[in-house]
C-alpha cells in the first residue's frame, strides 16, 4: 500500500469524523433555538469557523499519529515498514477523478443553495445545507479515491 | 461496436532478463512508487509517455519493445 493510498485511509477516518461532529453540533444548535431569530447566521458562522480550525489542526495532528501506526503495523506485519512518500503521476490521476467528485457535490450545492433561497427556505438552512456538502464531498472524494487504488489490484 | 486500444508491456520480463530486478529497484530508478510499477505491469494503469521513456531506459531499449499498442474486441 502506497503512502498516498494510506493516507486517503486517514482522511476517510477523519472525514467521517468531522461529518459525524459537524451534524451533533448543528443538530444541538437546532435544539437548542440558537439557529431561530436574526443572530442565526452568525452563530452558524462563529460555529463553522471553529470547526474548520479544529478540523485543520486535528487533521494534521492525526495524519501524523496514523502514518506512525500504520508504519508500525506494517513494521509488525510485514517485518519492514515502508517509509516511502513519493506521490507519483499515478496519485496525482487518482487525486483528480477525486477532486472531481467533492467539485460536483460542492457545485450541487450551491445550485441547491440557490434553489432553495429562490423558492423561500431560510438562508440559515440553505447555509447549512451547503456546509455539509462541503464535508460530505470531501469525504466522497476520498472514497471515489480508495475505491481507484483498491481497482487498480 | 468500436474496438478498445490496449497497452500492453513486457516489463516483467525485462525485469526478470535484467539480473531479477524488483519492482522496487525499477520505481526507484524512475521515481514512482512500487504499486504504480505493479499496475502498469498488470495494465492497470497506463504511464504517461514521459514515464513510458524513463522506464524503457532503464532497460536500454525503444520504447516499443518495452509497449505494445493493441486493439481488443
Amino acid at each position: 500500500m502506497s503512502h498516498e493510498e494510506k493516507n486517503t485511509i486517514l482522511q476517510i477516518v477523519i472525514g467521517a469524523a468531522i461529518n459525524i461532529w459537524l451534524i451533533l453540533e448543528i443538530k444541538q444548535l437546532y435544539s437548542e433555538g440558537f439557529m431561530e431569530g436574526p443572530t442565526a447566521i452568525q452563530i452558524w458562522a462563529e460555529t463553522v469557523f471553529w470547526i474548520i480550525i479544529i478540523a485543520v489542526v486535528a487533521g494534521i495532528g492525526l495524519t501524523i499519529i496514523g502514518t506512525v501506526i500504520f508504519s508500525v503495523i506494517e513494521k509488525v506485519i510485514l517485518g519492514e515498514a515502508d517509509y516511502n512518500f513519493i506521490s507519483d503521476e499515478r496519485d496525482k490521476a487518482i487525486a483528480s477523478t477525486g477532486d472531481k467528485i467533492t467539485l460536483s457535490i460542492i457545485g450541487a450545492g450551491f445550485i441547491v443553495l440557490i434553489l432553495g433561497l429562490k423558492f423561500g427556505y431560510k438562508p440559515i438552512d440553505c447555509l447549512i445545507f451547503l456546509m455539509f456538502c462541503f464535508s460530505l464531498g470531501g469525504l466522497a472524494g476520498e472514497i471515489t479515491k480508495l475505491a481507484r487504488y483498491r481497482m487498480s489490484f | 461496436m468500436r474496438n478498445r486500444p490496449k497497452i500492453t508491456n513486457n516489463i516483467r520480463h525485462l525485469r526478470f532478463t535484467s539480473n531479477e530486478m524488483s519492482q522496487n529497484t525499477l520505481a526507484n530508478k524512475v521515481g514512482v512508487t512500487r504499486q504504480t510499477i505493479a499496475t502498469i505491469e498488470k495494465a492497470k494503469y497506463y504511464p504517461t509517455l514521459e514515464l513510458a521513456f524513463l522506464i524503457s531506459r532503464v532497460f536500454d531499449k525503444e520504447i516499443n519493445d518495452v509497449f505494445k499498442f493493441e486493439f481488443e474486441n
